[in-house]
C-alpha cells in the first residue's frame, strides 16, 4: 500500500488559515489502513481545526468527507457537491489522490494534509516498513523476494557493503540489512551460489528517471 | 599478469615485492600546500598513497585534483572514487580526466554513506555500485570502451583496485563478495584494518582455498590505535570493525602518554602477523591526520625506504 | 487599592465553575460513586461511561473540548487489569496521542489525561479531576480557559448518561 503520514499540525493550519469554509476530504483505500486519511483520521483533524479556530476566535465551517478512493474518477465524483459548497479542499490523500482532485476540480484550491512516505507494507499493527521503490523493472525473482533498491541504503546490486552488524544496517540500528535479509533467504532456498553472479547497472529508463511514466492499457480504453 | 606496468604499485606487486601504502585525506578546504606537507611525511615510505573521495561524507577538496597535488610531490597516488555522488556519466568523465592527469591507480569504493557526513541532507546517488565501477575502470582497459559501448580515444588503462571487509556480516558471504570484485576487475584489495588476526587468517585461508589469492593482491589494513579511547570508540562506533576485547585491554593497561606507543606496537606485530601470512602481498596503512606515523612505523618494520630517498625533501 | 496592599476580590466574586468531562471504564471505577459526583462536586462535571476504556477514541476526546470542556479525564483500570486484555493500553495509546495534537497544535497538550490508579471513593475521584484541571492549566494556555464557548454538551457517540 502507500503509505503516509499526516503532516505536523502548525503547518497544516497555515495552509487552510486563508479559508472560512474547508472540505477536509479523506480516502478509504491505502491511507485509511496506515491511520493516516481515513474517516476516522478526517474527524479528529476536523475537530483539531474548530478547536484551533474558536482558540483564535475565527470562523470556520468545516465539512467532513471521506470516499473510497481519490485516485479514480468513480469516487472522486461523490466530492463533487461537498468540493463546490466549499472554499478549498484539504486532502488526506496521497500525493496521487491529491492531484487528482485538484485535476478535477479547477476552481478550488486544494491542499495536502498528508506527506506521501513510501510504498510499503504493514508489518505489524503500527509498524509499516518501505519495501518498493516503484523502479519499473522488479528484480526480486533474484534477490530472494527482498528489494535491495529500496532497502539496501546503498542501493547495492551486487552484495552487502561493509558496514552491516549483526543483520543490521550501519545506516539505521533498527533496520535490518536488506542483503542480510537476502542472504539468509537464499541459504534458506539454497539458492545461494546465484549471488555470485554479477549484476550489472541498472537501465534506469524504467524509472522516473527518465521523466514521468505514462502507462496504457488499450485493451481497456472503450 | 602482463609484463607491461601501468604504474609503480604495479610493477612492485608484480615483480613479487612487499608492498606498502597509506591514506592521504584532502583537505577541507583549497589549500594545495596542505598536502604537500603529508605528502612530504610520506615519500620516502609508500608505494602509494590512497587519496580518499570526500570520506566521511564530508565535502573536501575532490580526490583528482589532490591526487594530481601528490603527483607533483614526487608520490604516487592511489585515487578513490566513490560511487555516492556521481551518476555512470561522471563517473566515467572523471575517469577520462584523471588518467590525463596522469593518476594511474584506482580504488572504487560505494562510499561512506552521506547520513553521517557533515551534509545529511544530500541525495545519495549510488546509480552504480562499486563492482558495477571495476567492470566500469575494468573495461575501459580491456576494451578501451565506455559503457555505451564507444571507443575511446585514448582510454584509460588504470591499475585497479576494490576494498574488502574480511570482518563484516555476514561472513560467508564475504568471500563470495571478494570473488566478484575480482570478476568484475579488481587486481589489489585493502582490506578494513586488522585487530583480530585470527578471523583474518580464517578468511585468507578460505581465499587461498578458493584460489583466490592467485589473482590479486591482498594488501592488509593496519592502523595504529592512538588510545583506548579510540579503540573503544572504533569497536562500538564504526561498522564494520573488529577490536577484540584483548587489544582494548591493552591500549588501556598502559599509562596514557604511553598509549600511542603500545598502539605502535600492536601494528608492528600486526605488520609482522601479516608478512607471514599466505597470499597477504602488502600492508595498507591508515593513519589518517597522523601520516608522521606512518614513516616511523614502515622504518621500525623494516619494510622499505624508497632508494635514495631524503625525509622531507 | 494601596500600593503594596493584597489585591482584593470584588465581594460578589465566584470562583468559576470549572467545566471537565470524565470518560470512565464502569470496571475501573464504582458507578454509583461516580454518579454521586454528579451535580455535587462544584465542577461542570460531565460524564461518559464506558464498558471498557478500549472504546474512547481521540475524537470523542476532542469533541468534549470541543463541547466546552477545559480538560478531560478518563479513568481506566490498572495495568494489567483490563477484563478485555488491552483496553487501558489502548485508552492510554489514544490520551496520549490526542495530547500530543493538542500541543502541536497549541491548544494545550494537559489537556487531556488518563488515570489507572484504583480510586475507589469520591473524593479519590474529585481530587484525580482537579488534578487533571491543574495539568490542563499547567500545559501553557491561560488557566480557566475553555477552548470552546459553545454550550456545553459531551459529544461522545454512545456511552453519554442522560
Amino acid at each position: 500500500m502507500i503509505v503516509a503520514e499526516q503532516k505536523p499540525l502548525p503547518e497544516i493550519i497555515e495552509m487552510v488559515s486563508p479559508f472560512k469554509k474547508l472540505l477536509i476530504l479523506g480516502c478509504g483505500t491505502c491511507v485509511k489502513t496506515c491511520f493516516a486519511g481515513g474517516e476516522e483520521e478526517v474527524a479528529v483533524l476536523a475537530s483539531i481545526l474548530r478547536l484551533d479556530a474558536r482558540h483564535k476566535g475565527k470562523d470556520i465551517q468545516i465539512t467532513e468527507l471521506t470516499i473510497e478512493r481519490q485516485c479514480e474518477n468513480e469516487f472522486i465524483q461523490e466530492a463533487s457537491e461537498a468540493v463546490s459548497a466549499n472554499d478549498a479542499v484539504l486532502s488526506l490523500a496521497c500525493g496521487a489522490g491529491v492531484q487528482d482532485i485538484a485535476r478535477r476540480f479547477k476552481n478550488t484550491p486544494v491542499l495536502p494534509g498528508l506527506n506521501t512516505t513510501f510504498v510499503g507494507v504493514m508489518e505489524s499493527r503500527g509498524l509499516f516498513t518501505e519495501e518498493c521503490l516503484c523502479c519499473g523493472d522488479c528484480r526480486l525473482g533474484m534477490t530472494g523476494g527482498v528489494c535491495v533498491l529500496a532497502r539496501c541504503a546503498k542501493k547495492l546490486s551486487n552484495g552487502p557493503c561493509g558496514g552491516s552488524r549483526n543483520g543490521k544496517c550501519e545506516v539505521n540500528p533498527e533496520i535490518d540489512c536488506a542483503w542480510q535479509l537476502v542472504i539468509d533467504r537464499m541459504t534458506c532456498l539454497g539458492t545461494l551460489d546465484s549471488l555470485r553472479q554479477y549484476c550489472p547497472p541498472r537501465d534506469w529508463r524504467s524509472s522516473n528517471s527518465a521523466g514521468p511514466r505514462k502507462l496504457l492499457r488499450e485493451d481497456m480504453v472503450i | 599478469m602482463s609484463g607491461e606496468y601501468v604504474s609503480k604499485l604495479e610493477k612492485k606487486l608484480s615483480s613479487g615485492g612487499f608492498a606498502v601504502t597509506a591514506e592521504l585525506g584532502p583537505p577541507r578546504g583549497a589549500n594545495e600546500n596542505v598536502i604537500a606537507e603529508k605528502a612530504k611525511l610520506l615519500s620516502c615510505w609508500v608505494d602509494g598513497v590512497n587519496i580518499t573521495d570526500n570520506q566521511t561524507a564530508i565535502v573536501r577538496m575532490s580526490s583528482i585534483a589532490a591526487c594530481v597535488h601528490v603527483l607533483e610531490a614526487g608520490l604516487e597516488p592511489i585515487m578513490q572514487m566513490v560511487t555516492r555522488d556521481r551518476n555512470r556519466i561522471a563517473l566515467q568523465s572523471d575517469l577520462l580526466g584523471a588518467y590525463s592527469l596522469g593518476i594511474r591507480n584506482i580504488l572504487c569504493l560505494s562510499g561512506d554513506h552521506h547520513v553521517f557526513g557533515s551534509q545529511p541532507d544530500a541525495l545519495g546517488v549510488f546509480d552504480v555500485d562499486s563492482i558495477q565501477l571495476l567492470r566500469i575502470v575494468d573495461e575501459m582497459r580491456r576494451s578501451g570502451r565506455d559503457m555505451s559501448g564507444y571507443q575511446l580515444d585514448t582510454p584509460p588503462r588504470m591499475f585497479v583496485g576494490a576494498a574488502a571487509n574480511p570482518f563484516a556480516d555476514p561472513f560467508d558471504y564475504r568471500v563470495i563478495r571478494l570473488a566478484k570484485k575480482i570478476d568484475a576487475g579488481a587486481r589489489f584489495i585493502q582490506t578494513q584494518c586488522i585487530y583480530n588476526l585470527e578471523r583474518f587468517r580464517g578468511w585468507m585461508s578460505r581465499l587461498c582455498q578458493e584460489g583466490l589469492t592467485e589473482k590479486v593482491y591482498i594488501l592488509g589494513g593496519v592502523t595504529p590505535l592512538k588510545s583506548a579511547g579510540m579503540a573503544k570508540y572504533m569497536a562500538q562506533k564504526v561498522a564494520g570493525m573488529d577490536i577484540p576485547e584483548a587489544v582494548i585491554r591493552r591500549m588501556e593497561g598502559v599509562p596514557r602518554e604511553k598509549a600511542a606507543r603500545e598502539g605502535v606496537k600492536i601494528a608492528l606485530e600486526t605488520i609482522h602477523e601479516l608478512q607471514t601470512i599466505a597470499g597477504v602481498r602488502g600492508v595498507h596503512i591508515m593513519a589518517i591526520e597522523n601520516e608522521q606515523a606512518v614513516g616511523a612505523l614502515v622504518e621500525e618494520a623494516r619494510l622499505m625506504k624508497i632508494p635514495g630517498c631524503l625525509e622531507g625533501e | 487599592m494601596q500600593r503594596g496592599g493584597r489585591l482584593k476580590m470584588p465581594e460578589n466574586y465566584k470562583e468559576p465553575i470549572r467545566a471537565i468531562a470524565l470518560f470512565y471504564c464502569v470496571n475501573a471505577v464504582d458507578r454509583q460513586v461516580v454518579k454521586k459526583l454528579e451535580g455535587n462536586c462544584q465542577l461542570d462535571l460531565r460524564l461518559v461511561k464506558m464498558p471498557c476504556s478500549s472504546m474512547v477514541k481521540e475524537v470523542f476526546l476532542l469533541r468534549a473540548l470541543e463541547a466546552g470542556a477545559e480538560a478531560v479525564l478518563v479513568l481506566v483500570c490498572p495495568k494489567g487489569h483490563c477484563q478485555f486484555a488491552d483496553g487501558n493500553i489502548r485508552a492510554s495509546k489514544r490520551v496520549e496521542r490526542t495530547g500530543k495534537l493538542l500541543g502541536e497544535a497549541g491548544l494545550g497538550g494537559g489537556r487531556v489525561s488518563i488515570n489507572d490508579a484504583k480510586l475507589e471513593t469520591e473524593e479519590e475521584i474529585l481530587l484525580a479531576l482537579r488534578q487533571a484541571l491543574s495539568q490542563a492549566d499547567a500545559s501553557g494556555i491561560a488557566a480557566g480557559s475553555k477552548i470552546s464557548n459553545k454550550e456545553y454538551i459531551p459529544s461522545s457517540a454512545d456511552g453519554v448518561e442522560k
